[in-house]
């Protein structure tokens, strides 16, 4: 606001207390206080004011919702956040531009969602064909990938059904990004950058493998559910004391799309990024053998019917891609919502989203 | 029986035969693993907390609880006895159970009793009570300004402070969550 006069400018706010004196009004800059007009004003009326004056009552509030469940509460609440987000995304977009990265828009309907266990697509119709939302975008960027793209990223929504809580959203905004000819530790400092790029601070990272965390909290053991549960039970609480962690060398049985590490084919190229307890990405040094990927799939696909959950196409275009010829590569997925969480020093993902699930 | 997705703050469930209440929890996944709920119980028995880690689909055990309005009757100071008030049925219950509120309970009382499995495991308190003072210094009249307090023993035997111009005999309104005097009834 440099070109114009302060105090000819009109903007709208909303009417957040009435006192005796004085009536205070949230503006898209924040809380000001203004004298009362002549008229009765109530908490929530859309006022025009002009500075430091309400000079026009715009209109009564008359919802009927809690005002905590009234949207321009809630988002009175979460401007400072969204700003920062804002930001963030700016930021992180021009720091891919340094980088020569192509942002890529995959599509978020797909014929051929991710197959693993634990991750249920939402299933839709589209033009009479079934369809499901993306859990990540990975099979089409590594399309790309072998299709000559070196260095790519997706910012936007995936989207994971029975996921709801503190920390999950079933619709979540994620980063996504490739290099071909590199390792996970490339990825682990990309991480490393775009923590402090959010944060603005730098943080000592500490990388400890899958095995050397069990061994240390827990008890090793070669059962893929109960390494989970024991990363859950007793590596995730012990993590928060560590503050910025890579948990490495993920087990082969959960090495999800990652290749096995050629030194120790029992663990695999599979690392995940915590700080302060909370998992903020998961990155893989990249699976290209198109053999040993479609017998991951049909792993995937015994294990989805024995437990009686519902089984997809196998993705035959991403499998000819990786036949093809995929390059070496390694992938990471971010969630920025929690990044966001921390860089706001808040706890729940609803806070820092204008709408979450149940106002949706 | 519920699953881990009924969870939410003041679920009561029961494990090993011991009701719980939820203080506490959280989804979990960590990124390709199955996911968990992380609870925090307390025990609606002994008050002691327990973490449990659950995983998704785990049921867990309704607690079979009831509440019932009884009044209560006397003590032979080491069990108390509550008379039902629909059904007079009466049930004892011991010092134990009934914790710090033994202080409050003057006859014809009236409170919700917990029962778990038919047992009772506690009681409930009405907000504010009415005992008559049995000791206390001689009141000083007038004085309904000052501040000053005294202590006085009621009928319960409980011991609390009072402003000076209470004397004995009064009955007092008490709140029993915080255990203040809230005004004198009558005389």
């Amino acid at each position: 606001m440099t070109t114009s006069n302060e105090s000819t400018v009109t903007r709208f706010a909303r009417v957040l207390r009435v006192d005796d004196h004085i009536i205070h009004v949230s503006t898209t800059t924040g809380v000001e206080s203004c004298t009362p007009p002549s008229i009765d004003l109530a908490c929530g009326d859309l006022v025009r004011i002009q500075g430091g004056a309400i000079i026009d009552w715009v209109r009564p509030n008359r919802a009927t919702r809690p005002i905590e469940e009234q949207d321009w509460w809630r988002i009175h609440r979460v401007l400072p956040v969204l700003r920062q987000r804002t930001d963030l995304l700016h930021k992180l977009r021009q720091w891919f531009l340094e980088q020569d990265f192509l942002e890529v828009d995959t599509p978020i309907l797909t014929a051929h969602p991710g197959l693993e266990v634990h991750l249920q697509p939402i299933q839709t119709r589209v033009c009479d064909q079934v369809r499901y939302l993306i859990t990540s975008p990975e099979f089409h960027m590594k399309r790309l990938l072998s299709a000559g793209l070196e260095r790519i990223y997706y910012l936007g929504k995936s989207f994971r059904d029975d996921e709801k809580g503190r920390h999950h959203h079933p619709e979540f905004t994620m980063l996504e990004w490739y290099r071909t000819d590199a390792e996970p530790s490339d990825l682990m400092s990309d991480v490393e950058t775009i923590v402090a790029l959010a944060t603005g601070e730098q943080r000592q990272w500490v990388r400890i493998s899958v095995h050397e965390a069990l061994a240390r909290w827990g008890t090793p053991t070669d059962d893929p559910d109960d390494i989970v549960r024991q990363l859950v039970e007793y590596v995730e609480p012990n993590l928060v004391e560590l503050g910025a962690v890579f948990l490495t060398d993920y087990p082969a049985s959960l090495a999800s799309l990652a290749r096995l590490n050629s030194d120790d084919p029992t663990t695999s190229a599979r690392f995940e990024a915590y700080v302060d307890g909370v998992e903020l990405a998961n990155g893989f040094g990249e699976l290209t053998d198109p053999v040993e990927q479609r017998e991951r799939f049909e792993q995937d696909l015994n294990r989805r019917r024995a437990l009686g959950l519902p089984v997809f196409p196998m993705d035959e275009s991403f499998l000819d891609a990786l036949g093809a010829g995929l390059p070496p590569c390694a992938g990471i997925a971010l969630g920025i919502d929690r990044l966001i969480m921390l860089a706001t020093n808040t706890d729940r993902i609803a806070d820092v989203v204008c709408f979450p699930p149940d106002l949706a | 029986m519920y699953q881990t997705s009924d969870i939410r703050k003041g679920l009561k469930v029961e494990f090993d035969g011991e009701p719980f209440i939820c203080v506490d929890f959280q989804f979990v996944k960590p990124g390709k693993g199955n996911a968990f709920t992380r609870t925090r119980f307390k025990s609606m028995v002994t008050g002691r907390v327990l973490d449990k880690t659950l995983k998704s689909g785990e049921s867990l055990h309704k607690a079979d609880l009831e509440d019932r309005q009884m009044s209560y009757l006397y003590s032979d100071g080491t069990s108390y006895t509550f008379m039902d008030s629909e059904n007079y049925e009466q049930i004892e219950l011991s010092r134990d159970v009934l914790a710090d509120s033994s202080k409050w309970l003057a006859e014809n009382l009236e409170v919700n009793v917990l029962l778990h499995n038919g047992r009772a495991i506690s009681i409930e308190l009405p907000n504010f009570v009415e005992i008559e003072v049995t000791r206390c210094e001689p009141g000083v009249k007038g004085d309904t300004a000052t501040g000053a307090t005294k202590p006085a023993t009621l009928s319960t035997g409980a011991t609390i402070n009072v402003p000076l111009f209470v004397d004995e005999g009064d009955i007092l309104k008490i709140d029993t969550r915080t255990c203040d005097y809230v005004s004198r009834v009558r005389k």
